[in-house]
């Protein structure tokens, strides 16, 4: 049985020559049980009320309702909600366009998951010659990446009650009215789908959002309000404000009370040249924690090779002799195991793994990380790791085409894919050079696997934390140094490769979060 | 508190001062057996979930295969379906060309007797006897 679609269009002074494209668009749809509900908000071009009338004329379909008085994008918008019948709102703008297939592969989607409440499409801009540009591929739901951006924007498709019982839109958030809704929304749903195609084409006129997106400074000040309010509903403490430079929200979580971190560092000790000196990598790494590191809840524990120089130990001692741990460990080499005697060695909450050839870069890098593990169904959270010269070493895992670090070899100042590089986000793995990991989930999933004593360990446990219904949270925000492959080689086991196709080879190419290699 | 009492007091500090090291060395080989325990749970948990996940894996492949087992059936049914009909082709190829085989058969027969008619006397006297008669149609003509 098919579904009834309402489009819902609020109408102000569109250029003619867009508004018609956009009904040549919704005309044109395949998918054909849909109404359209346009709400003319008092506007001053003769012409639009005469088209207005004679579109409800020429097909009953077409519902319009003129406003005795200028009410503004909010207004409109609910007045057009009012109107709609169907069980989905379609949110479609009085500029923009739809794909020809946009109601179709609504309509498909909505056959396939009965249960969704929210669906969202990729999206691209279109110039006023018709040219396309700027395709978003976007992640599926990832609601950390949602707090920073508005990414799910267009094409936006939504329970019709669901929209009804948060309120519709509200006013005082004019020109992030819709990003308050879809925040409101996603509060009360888990049922929320994405479609991976371009549905919606939006329309890049000089003055609209989709051109300049500087062009509407307002919108970027009630988008901060909306995500602040946000997460005072959800009883998360945030400091909350508007990047202009990077056009992102910035949230900034309080950790007000500090649980206990246990850093893990297995180690034998090796020596490398770091920045021209010659150099212990674990005294070195250990020595930037003490140094730099503003949280203080937190013990070091270090993972030792039989056969590591006892100056090192001695070493480690002095530069800090307060909550060291050393443990031996006098098995065969296996990275997995040695975080393993590492995790059961300690007690407390929170474990971070790292890597003995990292240096912290950000003073405040434990506390950005604990304030994103601090949410219940996150179990692991990463840094921006840099190589010794700056460029990016690690921005959380990708599985598209390979499993590899995500833009490893760009450079930092890079943005990304729509500042994907510049914003925390849900990822499907972090390295292993630093994770934070909840202790409970690492039990839970059984640790790092044994099977993978030199690479995947870290993809593999990741894999596991997934498959648990468990998120995991990259932040370009916690940055740290990491010297790879200098204390190990970088050549992986063909047994290792088996071994995680055999666990895991339907992941691979199937990343949830990030579409673009 | 009695001289006696201090005594056995003295006493039974040593006492639990032993005890107390006897405790601690327990503690210390629990405090190891659990973390042995902790490993094991640990390498168990992940042979499970890594079981689990191989399950899985092997499922996909299964169906993987399965369609992959389904286009082989079609595409196999539908080439014995053309090899039919080229059999089928040839069939009838053969059955004509066992025609043509017995009609050239007849023919060259048939021109052997013609050879055998005109290297005989009575053509070639019949021959000489038509000259006249050719002769004259040539100046008709």
């Amino acid at each position: 049985m098919s579904t009834l679609l309402s489009i819902v269009t609020p109408v102000y002074n569109p250029p003619q020559y867009a508004f018609e494209k956009c009904v040549e668009t919704v005309f044109a749809q395949e998918f054909k049980d849909w109404e359209w509900c346009l709400v003319d908000d008092c506007s001053t071009a003769p012409w639009i009320k005469t088209r207005l009338n004679e579109l409800q004329a020429l097909d009953q379909r077409i519902k319009v309702y003129f406003r005795s008085e200028n009410g503004g994008i909010v207004a409109a918008s609910n007045d057009a909600i009012s109107l709609a019948s169907g069980e989905f709102v379609v949110l479609l703008d009085n500029d923009d366009e739809l794909h020809l297939d946009a109601l179709k592969e609504v309509a498909s989607c909505i056959a396939s998951n009965p249960l969704v409440d929210y669906i969202y499409s990729n999206e691209d801009k279109i110039t006023e010659d018709g040219e396309h540009f700027d395709e978003f591929i976007k992640p599926n739901w990832s609601p950390e990446r949602f707090l920073s951006q508005n990414y799910c924007s267009h094409l936006s498709v939504m329970r019709t009650s669901l929209v009804n019982q948060v309120g519709r839109f509200r006013s005082g958030f004019d020109g992030a009215q819709d990003y308050d809704l879809f925040l409101r929304i996603t509060e009360q749903t888990k049922n929320i789908v994405h479609i991976p195609k371009v549905l919606y084409h939006w329309r890049a006129v000089p003055g609209s959002t989709a051109s300049a997106n500087n062009a509407k400074l307002y919108a970027y000040t009630a988008a901060a309000k909306a995500v602040d309010e946000h997460l005072k509903r959800r009883r998360i403490a945030a400091d909350v404000s508007f990047d202009t430079a990077l056009s992102l929200v910035s949230v900034k979580r309080r950790v007000i009370a500090q649980p206990k971190v246990s850093i893990i560092i297995p180690t034998c000790g090796t020596r490398k040249s770091i920045f021209g000196v010659d150099t212990c990598l674990v005294v070195n790494a250990v020595e930037s924690i003490e140094r730099k590191s503003s949280y203080t809840n937190f013990e070091i524990i270090v993972v030792v090779d039989k056969g590591t120089p006892q100056q090192v130990i001695t070493d480690l001692q002095a530069v800090c002799p307060n909550r060291l741990k050393i443990i031996d460990y006098d098995k065969p080499f296996n990275f997995s195991d040695k975080c393993n005697v590492g995790v059961v060695n300690s007690d407390a909450p929170l474990i971070l793994m790292l890597n003995d050839d990292t240096e912290i870069i950000s003073h405040d890098w434990l506390e950005t990380m604990v304030g994103h593990i601090a949410e219940e169904d996150v179990a692991m959270v990463g840094p921006l790791l840099l190589f010794e010269d700056g460029r990016i070493q690690s921005a959380g895992h990708s599985n598209t085409h390979s499993l590899h670090n995500f833009s490893a070899g760009h450079s930092s100042n890079e943005f990304g894919h729509f500042r994907m590089l510049k914003l925390a986000r849900e990822v499907s793995g972090v390295t292993g050079a630093c994770a934070l990991i909840k202790r409970d989930a690492y039990f839970e999933v059984g640790g790092m696997s044994e099977i993978f004593p030199l690479a995947f360990n870290d993809c593999d446990i990741a894999f596991k934390f997934l498959e648990h219904g468990y998120r995991i949270i990259w932040t370009p925000n916690a940055r740290l140094f990491h010297f790879e492959s200098a204390t190990r080689p970088a050549n992986v086991k063909p047994s290792e490769v088996k071994a995680v196709m055999s666990r895991w080879g339907r992941k691979i190419n199937n990343d949830e979060y990030c579409k673009i290699h | 508190m009695n001289d006696d009492q201090t005594v056995s007091a003295d006493l039974s500090i040593t006492d639990l001062k032993s005890e107390l090291e006897s405790v601690r060395s327990k503690l210390q080989i629990a405090e190891q057996k659990i973390m042995q325990l902790e490993l094991s749970l640990l390498q168990s948990r992940d042979f499970a979930i890594g079981a689990v996940a191989q399950t899985g894996e092997a499922r996909v492949d299964r169906d993987k295969f399965k369609d992959q087992l389904k286009d082989s059936n079609i595409h196999i049914k539908s080439h014995l379906a053309h090899i039919k009909r080229l059999e089928e082709a040839m069939v009838e190829l053969n059955r004509v060309s066992t025609l043509d085989r017995t009609r050239i058969a007849e023919l060259g027969r048939r021109s052997t007797e013609l050879d055998h008619v005109y290297k005989s006397a009575s053509w070639k006297i019949g021959r000489l006897i038509m000259i006249p008669v050719r002769i004259l149609r040539k100046i008709t003509k």
